[in-house]
């Protein structure tokens, strides 16, 4: 039924609006996000706070209802089937618990239940679910007795507990130590290599660097890019400034003023090893430095134009976003 | 069609689950359990009522013929309404003077008791005048029932003194409608010769002090006394058993149960039960893990409802008829069964609807502590509020509150609160005797139809009321 390009996306997200009507002021979250993630993908969603990304994630999730626009998650329309939506996801808020009252077991084969799975399978499945997450020996204590990190954990086995197609996960590594982190890659690749589709969000750059294939930037509402991870990269370097760092004894006054007459060169530093040249985006001018130095016999020990990073893009691509 | 309500059993049995083991539901549980067998028990007994058998002074005038001289005597016999007579009591003989300003009484003389109940007193040998009054009573001021002694010009041609009372009583155990005799022959001695008939029939004759009594069955009845051939007939009128405390005392205790305690109970069970039931999930924030799940909101809402709904009525209902249990017990009789089944679903409905409004104000509630607030005023406005503001209403309207309008107006006005609307609903299977000796708030100016149709619009509204909420401000 569903078309080969339909079916071969995941998640389909075109023109989404989500007004949040409060009392006095409303307030406008998205402003029209467009995305479409391949089966099998992981998709990094990274923003700012506030940015939105919680919020899309919910209606994807079916749990809050966009105000314009459109979604589709595994070939369904969020709207018009959202019971086929819930089947096929795994949602993992970014804040909440369980119901604390209960063992971790028991939050566990109330989900089951809750999504069709009854008897020994359901209960097979958690007991399984329970050792993935490292939670075996803590499964009947209480879920208010769980540190932060074992929540997490609660939550991820809870979002996994009917095996599902697609993974939404809100900042799953949020709050974690190093190892929980560590704990969480692991776990997503894993996911990976199901086949299972992953959309995570996440403030922690070098987390979704390296989970993901595909990264998207949003921004008050919008998105700033979409992409690979590895043009990302690329279109930093047409977005974020070229930096060249030299190691060398210190310039005089007269070399500083020649090195800034170079085209495209904005600023130039002095650092204790030497100095920082920043030049347009997409500049080479790391040749174009090396004779004004060389002329004015200033001695250079290195010469190093800097790799643009995702952090750079990050920033950079919200700085150059409109607003 | 898709089932709307995917979820809602499991849900349900979720939401009972958790409530059977919470602490909250025993200990109110426990604490209706007490307040409503305390209240069974306690109003089962009899209850000392309208009616006390006090002992009370049973006067005569008598005429005593010494060699041919008439001497004038007052008879007071001191007894109790079952015709059993207090000795040793000391009795005062009194005129009484009736003046613009109200009554002298003179004490002429005291005598105590025989311990036959009997003390007289002489008056001498003239007839006193037809006007004088006198009386005897315990000379304690504050004694009991006096009786009046009277000289009319015929008494010479009686051949027999009289008098005469009836007296009803009932506790919930049992009632009593009885009628009672005190003849004395002229010369002041007990007729015990007289014949009692009963609508024609030979009932016996007074007790050797002169008594007799008839338990008297309802109906209108003529009772007869002939002494000496001089005959004497009363109409007797039987009561009708008025109202559920005279036919049963087990109706009497459940109505009573229905209109004082369940109104003020079940909505505080109920709302303890349910206030949070909403918020609670949204401030632990398993709402969303819900939202996200193969349930559709109504399902959650149904759920929730049937959840809360099951956990309250599980242990009401045992309560209830463990009630109806000490109350048949206590009063060796079974309530109507009607009044009963009326009982029961009338608590059902009143729970279903403190649950619906629970589950509304839940929903719009966003922390636990504002649930709390609107359990709190929900409970005031419909216990306390309501009633004030109905009169209110209708007083600055500017109607009499003696007319029926008046009551018409306020029983409409009280189809919009639930507690009276719950009564009213009783009021329903009262037996068809019903009496107003309770001031239950009755369906009488009403009619049954509006009544059922207020109960059933109240549940499909606020049914839906909560449905269509829910999904709109379900959002996290
Ligand atoms: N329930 C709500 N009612 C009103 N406004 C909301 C609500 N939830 C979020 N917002 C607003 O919508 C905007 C987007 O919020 P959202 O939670 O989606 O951001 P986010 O990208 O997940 O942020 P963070 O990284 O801090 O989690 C914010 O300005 C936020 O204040
Ligand atoms: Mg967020």
């Amino acid at each position: 039924m569903a078309r080969d390009d339909l079916a071969s996306a995941a998640i389909r997200v075109q023109g989404l609006k989500k007004r949040y009507a409060a009392f006095r002021k409303p307030l406008d979250a998205l402003l029209g996000v467009d995305l479409e993630i391949a089966r099998g993908d992981a998709f990094g969603f990274l923003g700012p706070n506030g940015a939105g990304k919680t919020t899309t994630i919910r209606i994807l999730a079916t749990i809050l209802s966009p105000t314009a626009g459109s979604a589709e998650v595994g070939g369904h329309d969020i709207r018009e089937d959202p019971m086929a939506v819930r089947s096929l996801i795994g949602y993992m808020p970014e804040n909440a618990g369980g119901y604390p009252l209960m063992t971790g077991q028991d939050n566990l084969l109330y989900w089951a239940r809750l999504q069709d799975i009854t008897g020994s399978g359901a209960r097979e499945r958690a007991k399984s679910l329970l050792a993935t997450v490292g939670l075996e020996e803590a499964a009947g204590q209480k879920v208010k007795t769980y540190s932060h990190g074992m929540k997490k954990r609660l939550l991820m086995a809870s979002a996994l507990i009917h095996d599902p197609d697609i993974l939404l996960l809100d900042e799953p590594a949020g709050g974690l130590d190093p190892q929980g982190i560590r704990f969480f890659r692991d776990l997503i690749h894993g996911l990976r290599q199901k086949g299972k589709t992953v959309f995570l969000s996440s403030h922690i750059l070098s987390e979704v660097e390296q989970t993901c294939s595909t990264i998207g930037i949003i921004q008050k509402g919008r998105m700033v890019a979409v992409d690979r991870v590895e043009a990302i990269r690329q279109r930093v370097g047409a977005v974020a400034p070229a930096r060249v760092e030299v190691d060398c004894d210190p310039p005089s006054a007269s070399t500083v003023q020649l090195l800034r007459q170079i085209p495209k060169v904005r600023m130039v530093w002095s650092t204790p090893a030497g100095i920082l040249v920043e030049a347009e985006p997409g500049a080479d001018v790391a040749d174009e430095i090396t004779r004004v130095l060389v002329t004015d016999h200033v001695r250079i020990r290195a010469i190093r134009p800097f790799e643009p990073t995702l952090e750079d893009a990050f920033l950079s691509l919200l700085g150059g976003a409109p607003s | 069609m898709a089932n709307p309500f995917v979820g809602m059993g499991r849900i349900a049995w979720m939401e009972v689950r958790s409530h059977l083991r919470s602490p909250r539901l025993i200990i109110l549980a426990a604490l209706f359990a007490l307040a409503v067998l305390g209240a069974a028990y306690g109003l089962s007994q009899p209850q000392p009522g309208v009616f006390q058998n006090r002992p009370q002074v049973f006067a005569h005038p008598a005429i005593v013929n010494v060699s041919g001289v008439s001497h004038y005597w007052a008879i007071g016999w001191f007894a109790d309404q079952y015709g059993v007579p207090v000795g040793g009591q000391e009795l005062g003989f009194y005129s009484l003077e009736y003046n613009i300003s109200g009554v002298t009484e003179h004490l002429l003389n005291s005598s105590t008791t025989s311990a036959a109940g009997f003390a007289s007193f002489e008056l001498g040998t003239g007839l006193p005048q037809s006007n004088a009054s006198f009386q005897i009573r315990p000379t304690q001021t504050a004694g009991p029932g006096p009786g009046g002694v009277y000289f009319g010009r015929d008494l010479v041609n009686q051949t027999f003194t009289l008098v005469q009372g009836q007296s009803g009583f009932s506790t919930p155990t049992s009632s009593q409608d009885l009628f009672y005799l005190h003849v004395l022959a002229l010369d002041g001695i007990p007729a015990t010769g007289a014949d009692v008939y009963l609508n024609d029939t030979l009932l016996g004759h007074p007790d050797a002090n002169g008594y007799f009594r008839i338990d008297v069955t309802p109906g209108e009845h003529t009772v007869r006394l002939a002494f000496r051939g001089q005959n004497q007939t009363f109409p007797v009128r039987g009561f009708e058993s008025s109202g559920p405390i005279f036919s049963s005392g087990a109706d009497a205790v459940l109505v009573f149960l229905s209109i004082s305690l369940m109104p003020l109970l079940l909505p505080i069970v109920a709302i303890a039960v349910s206030f949070d039931a909403i918020a609670r999930e949204r401030v632990q924030g398993s709402l969303e893990l819900l939202l996200s799940r193969r349930v559709r909101r109504e399902g959650i809402l149904v759920g929730k409802f049937l959840g809360a709904f099951l956990s309250i009525t599980l242990p009401v209902i045992v309560v209830l008829f463990a009630g109806l249990g000490v109350v048949t017990l206590a009063s060796g009789r079974a309530p109507a069964l009607s009044l009963a089944v009326a009982f029961m679903l009338a608590s059902l409905f009143l729970v279903a609807i403190y649950v619906l409004l629970m589950l509304i104000f839940s929903t719009l509630a966003k922390s636990v502590g504002t649930a709390v607030v609107f359990g709190v005023v929900v409970w005031l406005v419909f216990n306390v509020l309501f009633n004030f503001l109905a009169f209110l209403l209708l007083f600055s309207s500017g109607r009499n509150p003696t007319s029926r309008s008046f009551y018409e107006t306020l029983s409409l006005l009280y189809l919009f609160d639930p507690n009276t609307l719950f009564q009213m609903l009783i009021s329903l299977a009262l037996p068809s005797t019903g009496s107003t000796f309770f001031v239950i708030p009755s369906s009488g100016f009403l009619g049954p139809a509006p009544v059922i149709a207020a109960g059933v619009i109240w549940i499909v509204v606020l049914f839906l009321a909560a449905i269509v909420l829910f999904a709109r401000k379900s959002e996290v």
